[in-house]
């Protein structure tokens, strides 16, 4: 037969053979090997060989025509727009492409379209964003980059407005905390932001500019570039970004819903191969970020009814190195990250008053705060024979937050140490099965004050607990599998995001303070899901439900008190709530007929609920026929959210993006008294829908240019009950980030 | 008037920079053959082969070509002892081959279809995955075959065995 590929099984030895059928290969490998024979549309020959030193052996192959099933070609998959992970935990890749098809600046806007993922803004003063993970709060989730838990306590209030969107390789997402590398806080799950890895020697320089409601306008400029050896043994990537977004005002009352926001990110990430087997790579960036809201953004935040100001000065550094044994069958990683945080913050203002003392309280709302956050740790590695994995590690993390504000008495100083060290075995005893076998111990201190006036609460706590976690995968058939976990986790009594937020009411400050005595709070989560991927010709589908139970025991609850401190500020307290459980299921939908449209679906159908009822407000002695109110489900959390997103290359330079998301209704609280006495609202759904046209114009073959532009919430859907006025309470704000926007971009660089 | 001509000069000055090679002078390239002309090629006169097989994707293959295969030394050994061919795994076109025609059976009915040549030559464990250069000795049997980047310095040790 002519033209067949012969090759020798498990070497790079192989011929092809000639017009007439006849082969020879040299310097067959003695004993005993594999000899194949293959051709396109004839099943593959093989035949075992003992092979002899200094002889020659003849071997005469008859291939059988293959009628009924082509033997596929498997190509590497990283190029498909649908991915089939063979990992046991189901992780979902939102790529850089989808931030740009939804023309998400920072990350905090792109997140929204993966299953069981909801960004949610939570103040109209300083525009507080958290991203909810299976309905879960922010501080129910790590956030990583580069697998790092570098964003600490105080990140996480601002930081996800902070990091630009051209840096994103692509953010892998983890629902229930699956894997036993992942902190034990990461109980709804992990963000993590991977950051791009250089090949190529490229450059490109970006701007965005979009007009919102007609009326505010949304500048960015954004540049990146990277250079790579040709040994590609160094390279270096670096990257910023300046954007200026004017505030907005939805409801005309002088009082914004989107903050002025101005952003200035650089860094860079470069690495160095000192030899074949190992790798140095080092990183920081710089953020300097400004945000101010409130009314009257053009006088000093004293002479306001109601400014939050905030000055960010942040720095990321990190260092990586990675060791690999002569047999590459071991890896040893040491890291070292670290984060520090300077912040400037006026939380308060005149609040409609305008008396000698509304002004002296206003004067002294300046406040400093001042975050360091480390992360150290090693991690070993060994690729087993039989291709199983053993990772054992041990990380140490460390967030010291010291948050003041003088003329309140307020502060916040706080110590949290977590030693964890942790132990993972992928075994995979049959083909089909694979487990994740794990468990984490972490040792927790905390040191904590607390002080909002002359109330002061502390936290001493030194904390041990051992957290298993299980993930497997059975590959039920080829392209059907089925991927099952239980994981335990919980979390240290300690101020997270939102305790370090403060809101206004009735124009005064809304503290949070955590309660003497707070306890730890504990989950068990457990999912199942089962995946199927197919490919009919050109078409690709893939089709993911998965359902999800986590318990939380003594959940940490925010609980307004009804009192009221001397200067008038509320008083929230975080306790120990009600037991609560959050299950539902998560489904995502992918189909391609051909490579120039794909459209993607996914979303969650859930419930959150307290197993007793749990009191949100409580008065303090009977004031104005104000009760108790309770809920027996989660506030701002929708039973039904999804998102949709379809792409469409109409040619090769000209593409079409739609894309979406749902929120259904949902309960979300609203402050109606100076006591705090809330009243419960159920909103409206919404659907934010984007569409985005881009042209590439290819002027050379190192020089690129792309025009785009397109409407972000084209419908308009947005909130259209804001409170108003100096008295209004800022974190009624719920549903889409922004009203209807028009963007423009143009970008121009070396890229592909 | 000096800002008036400094300005463009400036300009220029960049844009020169940025593209090196416009104003240098004509560079040294490799004398890539297709399939086609290296039949006839080898019954001439024959000679070593070197095939390159890339795809549009691959950004690796994309980094050989503009840093590897324009280096002066992989350049003049390609083109003195080598009938150099380059071919994209994934073209539809049908290639004739010492008289036989070679097609990319895959083509519309799978995404990434990989043509036929490619599957013949530049398969490992039945699976294909650029950049793959193949070495043969000039009655055309395969001598190595590599399946990673490679930078000149690993090229020319691997051209020069």
């Amino acid at each position: 037969m002519a033209f067949a590929g012969v090759s020798i099984a498990n070497s790079t030895l192989g011929v092809v053979t000639d017009a007439s059928g006849a082969y020879s290969i040299e310097n067959v490998p003695v004993g005993e090997v594999t000899l194949k024979v293959a051709s396109v549309g004839y099943r593959t020959f093989t035949k075992t060989l003992n092979v002899k030193a200094n002889s020659n052996t003849t071997v005469d192959a008859v291939l059988t025509e293959d009628l009924l099933n082509l033997e596929e070609v498997v190509v590497s998959g990283t190029r498909y727009e649908l991915d089939r992970k063979r990992a046991p935990v189901v992780v979902s890749v939102l790529s850089n492409r989808l931030l740009s098809a939804t023309q998400s600046l920072a990350i905090s806007d792109g997140l929204n379209y993966q299953p069981g993922v909801r960004v949610e803004t939570n103040c109209q003063n300083c525009g507080f964003t958290q991203v909810r993970l299976n309905g879960l709060e922010g501080s129910y989730s790590q956030i990583l980059i580069n697998s790092r838990a570098v964003f600490s306590a105080l990140n996480s209030v601002y930081g996800l407005d902070q990091i630009p969107t051209n840096i994103v390789e692509r953010v892998e997402v983890v629902r229930s905390g699956g894997s036993a590398l992942y902190g034990s806080n990461a109980i709804a799950g992990t963000v993590n932001v991977i950051t791009r890895e250089p090949v190529e020697n490229t450059w490109q320089i970006g701007s965005n500019l979009a007009l919102i409601d007609g009326d505010a306008f949304d500048r960015t400029v954004n540049f990146n570039g990277s250079i790579v050896s040709e040994d590609l043994k160094s390279g270096v990537t670096f990257y910023g970004m300046s954007r200026d977004r004017e505030s907005y005002d939805a409801n005309g009352d002088g009082f914004t819903e989107l903050v002025n926001l101005e952003n200035n990110v650089f860094g860079g990430k470069a690495f160095l191969k000192p030899t074949e087997r190992s790798k140095l790579s080092i990183d920081f960036s710089s953020i300097q970020e400004y945000r101010r809201g409130g009314d009257r953004l053009e006088l000093a935040p004293h002479f306001t009814d109601i400014t939050e100001e905030l000055d960010h000065n942040t720095i990321f550094a990190g260092l990586n190195y990675d060791l690999l044994s002569k047999s590459k069958q071991d890896k040893f990683s040491f890291y070292f990250s670290s984060q520090v945080t300077n912040r400037d913050s006026f939380y308060g203002g005149l609040g409609g008053g305008r008396t000698p003392q509304d002004s002296l309280l206003a004067l002294n709302a300046y406040g400093n705060t001042d975050d360091l956050a480390m992360v150290t740790g090693i991690q070993y590695t060994r690729n087993m024979n039989n291709n199983d994995v053993l990772t054992l590690g041990v990380e140490n993390q460390f967030n010291d937050t010291e948050d003041e504000i003088a003329g309140y008495n307020r502060l916040v100083d706080q110590r949290v140490n977590t030693i964890g060290l942790y132990g993972q075995y992928e075994w995979k005893p049959t083909n089909r099965l694979t487990a994740l076998l794990g468990a984490r111990y972490d040792a927790t201190n905390v040191d904590g004050e607390y002080r909002v006036g002359d109330i002061t609460n502390a936290s001493d706590v030194d904390l041990g607990v051992f957290s298993p976690r299980v993930t497997l995968l059975y590959q039920l058939m080829e392209n059907v599998q089925f991927r099952g976990g239980y994981a335990r986790g919980f979390r240290a009594p300690q101020a997270f995001n939102e305790d370090l937020h403060i809101s206004s009411v009735g124009g005064e400050p809304q503290f949070v303070i955590l309660s003497e005595g707070l306890d730890k709070e504990t989950s068990n989560a457990y999912t199942a899901s089962l995946n199927i991927t197919r490919d009919f010709g050109l078409t690709q589908t893939n089709f993911l439900i998965e359902g999800f139970y986590t318990q939380l025991n003594d959940p940490f609850v925010q609980v307004s008190t009804g009192s009221v401190l001397p200067n008038g500020s509320i008083l929230e307290e975080v306790r120990n709530g009600s037991g609560a459980s959050v299950s539902g299921v998560n489904f995502e939908a992918g189909f391609s007929p051909s490579s120039t449209f794909s459209l993607q679906l996914g979303g969650t159908a859930q419930q959150a609920v307290f197993d007793e009822e749990q009191v949100l407000f409580e008065p303090e002695g009977m004031t104005n026929g104000e009760s108790v109110v309770v809920v027996d489900e989660f506030t701002r959390n929708p039973n039904l959210y999804g998102y949709f997103n379809s792409n469409w290359s109409v040619t090769d330079a000209f593409r079409f993006d739609f894309t979406g998301t749902y929120t259904g209704s949902m309960t979300v609280p609203r402050v109606i008294s100076e006591s705090g006495f809330l009243a419960l609202i159920e909103s409206d759904p919404f659907f934010d829908a984007n569409i985005k046209a881009s042209y590439q114009f290819d002027i050379s073959e190192d020089f690129h240019l792309e025009l785009s532009g397109g409407v972000k919430n084209i419908f308009n859907s947005y909130q259209d009950d804001f409170d108003s006025g100096a008295g209004r309470d800022s974190d009624y704000i719920y549903g889409p980030a922004a009203p209807r926007s028009v963007f423009v971009s143009l970008k121009i660089g070396h890229f592909n | 008037m000096f800002t008036k001509s400094v300005i463009p000069f400036c300009f220029l000055l960049a844009i020169s920079m940025l593209y090196p090679e416009s104003n240098a002078q004509v560079k040294k390239e490799v004398n890539w053959l297709s399939f086609d002309q290296l039949g006839d090629s080898l019954n001439a006169r024959p000679k070593k082969v070197f095939i390159d097989f890339y795809t549009s994707w691959c950004i690796f293959c994309r980094k050989m070509d503009r840093v590897v295969f324009t280096k002066p030394e992989v350049v003049d050994l390609l083109n003195k002892e080598y009938y150099a061919v380059r071919m994209d795994a994934e073209t539809t076109d049908t290639i004739y081959f010492e008289g036989r025609p070679f097609v990319n059976l895959k083509a519309g009915k799978k995404r990434n279809a990989i043509h036929q040549m490619a599957e013949l030559l530049a398969q490992r464990n039945g699976q294909f995955v650029p950049p793959t250069m193949i070495i043969l000795d000039p009655e055309f049997k395969v001598k190595q075959r590599y399946f990673e980047y490679m930078d000149s310095k690993k090229l020319l040790i691997a051209l020069r065995k």
